[in-house]
This record gives C-alpha cells, sequence and structure tokens, in this order.
C-alpha cells in the first residue's frame, strides 16, 4: 500500500469525513483542513510531534438516518395546504435532507438546487414549487 | 345469474392476466363457484395459463377462440356457442361443478373487431354509432354466457378495443391492478375516468369511493418507502384493497400451466396466502 502524501491524502480525508460524517459542505472542508494540517504536523521532528495538540474531533451525530418518505409532500399539500407543507419543510434543517427527500418523492429541482450552493430557505420554497407543480401536473393529465 | 368481474389496466405488464387467474382459481377451489374466463386480450396469457400453448394452439386449429365467437355469431347465426369454450381448464383441482371454463384469446381479436366494424358501417355513416352498435353487440355476446356461470372474469387487454370496452362497460366491478411506480398513477387515473365514465379526475372523485365500480390493487410491492409513496397516492383518490400482492417468485412461477391438477396451495406456494387474502377481501366487497 502507498503512502498517502500530498493531494491524495487530502482528497482520502474529505471522502473519509463526507462518507462517514453528516456534515454540511462547509464544515466537511472545515474539518478536512484541519485533520491534514494535524497529519501533517505529526509528520515533524519528534520533538514537534511531542508538543502537537490534536483539534478536537467532531463527535458524528447519533440522529437516526434522514427518511426522505417520511412523510408524503404531494398528499400534505393536498389535504392541508400550501401552509402547513412548508410548515413541515420548515422542520428540515438540512440541505442535503431536502435534497434527498425531493429526489425520493420525484420532486423536479433545478441543478443549481439539485447540487450547488443554497440558501435552505430557497431550497424549501422550490421543493415546495415543484411539489404543487406535480399535483397541476397530474391534474391536467387526468382531464 | 353471474357476476361479471373484469381485470383491467391500460398500462401493460401490471399482472392483468395472472390476477384474472388467480381470482379464477380462488373462486372455482376456495368459492366452488362455476368460472367462466374471458380473453379479451389478444396477447392471449390467460390462455397460456389455463391451457397451456397447445391447448390454445387446438383452440385456434379448431376456430374456437373469442375472435371466432364474435366473428361467427355477431349476426346472429347460431352455431352452438358452448362450442367455444373449453371446460375443466387450469391447473388447480376445485370440489364438485365448480372450476374453470375459457372462452380462449386470439392473436386476430383485433382484426376481427375490425372487420365486425365494417359490417356495422353498411347500417350507419356516423362512426359514433357504428361503434356504439358493435361494442353493444359484444357486451350482448359475452353477456349470453350469466346463465350458466357463477362468476365471469374478464381478462381485459391494455388498449382500448371494442372488446375492452364492452367488458369494462359490463362488468359489475373491475379489478385494477397496478405496479407502484411513477406511470402507475397516471394509468390508474384513466381507467377509472373510463370505468366511472367522467370526463376528468375532479369528476370521478366526486363519486363516493364505495360506489365507484373499480377496485385498485397494488401488485408487485415490495417492503419500501418508494413503494409506500406510490400506493398511498393513489389511494388517496381511488378505492383500494388493503390486499397488496408482493413481488415473488412464486407469481411469476404460477404462469407455467403443468397438465394435472394441484391444490391452489401448491400452486400459489409462498403466495397462496396473499391469494386467499385477495380472495377473501374481493367475494366481501362483491358479495360473492
Amino acid at each position: 500500500m502507498s503512502k498517502l502524501i500530498g493531494k491524495r491524502k487530502r482528497e482520502y480525508l474529505s471522502e473519509v469525513v463526507r462518507q462517514d460524517l453528516d456534515l454540511e459542505a462547509v464544515a466537511a472542508d472545515r474539518l478536512t483542513e484541519r485533520l491534514d494540517n494535524s497529519i501533517r504536523s505529526l509528520r515533524t521532528t519528534k520533538e514537534q510531534r511531542a508538543a502537537v495538540k490534536l483539534p478536537p474531533m467532531p463527535v458524528p451525530r447519533s440522529a437516526p438516518a434522514f427518511d426522505p418518505y417520511a412523510f408524503n409532500a404531494i398528499l400534505m399539500l393536498k389535504r392541508q395546504g400550501r401552509d402547513a407543507l412548508a410548515a413541515k419543510l420548515g422542520e428540515i434543517g438540512e440541505v442535503t435532507h431536502l435534497r434527498q427527500l425531493a429526489e425520493a418523492q420525484l420532486i423536479g429541482l433545478d441543478q443549481v438546487m439539485r447540487v450547488g450552493p443554497v440558501a435552505i430557505e430557497d431550497l424549501r420554497e422550490a421543493v415546495l414549487r415543484g411539489v404543487e407543480r406535480l399535483v397541476a401536473d397530474r391534474r391536467a393529465a387526468a382531464s | 345469474m353471474a357476476y361479471f368481474l373484469a381485470v383491467a389496466n391500460r398500462k401493460g405488464g401490471v399482472g392483468k392476466s395472472t390476477t384474472a387467474v388467480m381470482l379464477a382459481h380462488a373462486l372455482s377451489a376456495w368459492g366452488h363457484k362455476r368460472v367462466l374466463m374471458v380473453d379479451l386480450d389478444a396477447q392471449c396469457n390467460s390462455s397460456m395459463i389455463l391451457i397451456g400453448g397447445e391447448g390454445w394452439l387446438k383452440a385456434r386449429n379448431q376456430r374456437t377462440t373469442i375472435a371466432d365467437y364474435f366473428f361467427d355469431l355477431y349476426d346472429g347465426v347460431m352455431p352452438n356457442m358452448k362450442d367455444y369454450l373449453v371446460a375443466n381448464v387450469g391447473d388447480v383441482s376445485a370440489p364438485g361443478k365448480a372450476g374453470i371454463t375459457l372462452i380462449p384469446g386470439s392473436l386476430l381479436l383485433e382484426d376481427v373487431q375490425g372487420e365486425l366494424y365494417l359490417k356495422q358501417s353498411t347500417e350507419s355513416k356516423d362512426p359514433a354509432v357504428v361503434a356504439s352498435r358493435v361494442q353493444g353487440r359484444i357486451k350482448h355476446l359475452i353477456k349470453r354466457f350469466e346463465l350458466d356461470f357463477d362468476a365471469v372474469i374478464l381478462d381485459c387487454p391494455p388498449g382500448l378495443s371494442f372488446a375492452a370496452l364492452a367488458g369494462v362497460q359490463l362488468a359489475q366491478k373491475v379489478v385494477v391492478p397496478f405496479r407502484p411506480d411513477y406511470v402507475s398513477q397516471f394509468a390508474v387515473e384513466r381507467i377509472a375516468m373510463l370505468v366511472e365514465d367522467k370526463a376528468n379526475l375532479e369528476a370521478v372523485t366526486v363519486v363516493p369511493k364505495e360506489q365507484r365500480r373499480y377496485l385498485c390493487l397494488a401488485n408487485f410491492v415490495e417492503p419500501t418507502g418508494q413503494d409506500r409513496f406510490f400506493i398511498d397516492l393513489i389511494a388517496d383518490d381511488h378505492p383500494m384493497l388493503k390486499t397488496q400482492l408482493p413481488m415473488n417468485p412464486s407469481i411469476a412461477r404460477s404462469f407455467n400451466w403443468l397438465p394435472q391438477k394441484r391444490s391452489i396451495e401448491e400452486k400459489y406456494g409462498a403466495v397462496a396466502g396473499d391469494v386467499r387474502k385477495l380472495y377473501e377481501e374481493l367475494t366481501t366487497v362483491i358479495g360473492a
């Protein structure tokens, strides 16, 4: 097995952090940076190594995995209206979770909303509009 | 008087023939009913399941398929209509006089319907009138068996042929099997509009679910959030059977026809319990 150094080491750490920790992209990048610096420090002299203080590791969240089918967005809109769905989406605090919900429930989002940097409020609004579009499309198809 | 039950969906590959045959076997084996299966689908899958390829070829050679029946009797010529029936079909044993009789399907059914249309068009120039008369005549021809059976199951094709429309109109209940996926909701809505004779979904949903003539049956169901999601979507607007048929190889295997009879439990193996649940729920609904 070859040594992980330089860019490869950085990529490896980034991948591990993103796979194993449920973090936002910015937080994940920051953690990768800190780990990279720490490992670089550890590879200095023995004396220096003794002096290195590792940054505190973030504790992985132990919350249960997000269920993108926990509620049916289309039925909620149909039965309880826009405000109720907006409130329910408001309970989802992670961009990744909103994206998972949209993907699972076939709610169409544009490229930026799907993968780009977005404000969570904008994403919630896009999901809401996507659900409204699905309901309207289905009604139109059956007429 | 027979109870007329259609199995229909305009989408293909949702398990219409499998469900139709399953219900025929259940009604005869557990319900001790005399069942007539009318194979209205030019794919002839229910015929294959009930009499095998060779049995079906024999019916074609003897000109005793559903297409022959419609063609020969359309003008009121009166050969013995029982000549078109194949009795005691299927590979499941049933007690006493119970059992399944089949009017075998035909690859030529669509062509024959075209010919019937041409025949009828000599009497009227209005296409709607001609279509309606062909459909009415086909309906009448199917209905003629009502005194000889307890239940008539109409295995409808995905397309909208005169025979399919006649079958859906004639049926007291229409079972609509569907796969829980994105396009199925559209397909269910279209058959619902057709059965209820409504112009759009909103008009369909005005009719209380318990008064509608159709019942949806979730088929090929897997225990996933995605399947539950789609079933919930469809159940919100349409009457839904509580029984769901699972994605299970035993159902696919039940397609195989064997020359010797066996018990229904043996035929359906791991899904025999699901078939029983479907039978019990459906017979409660239709009061059979």
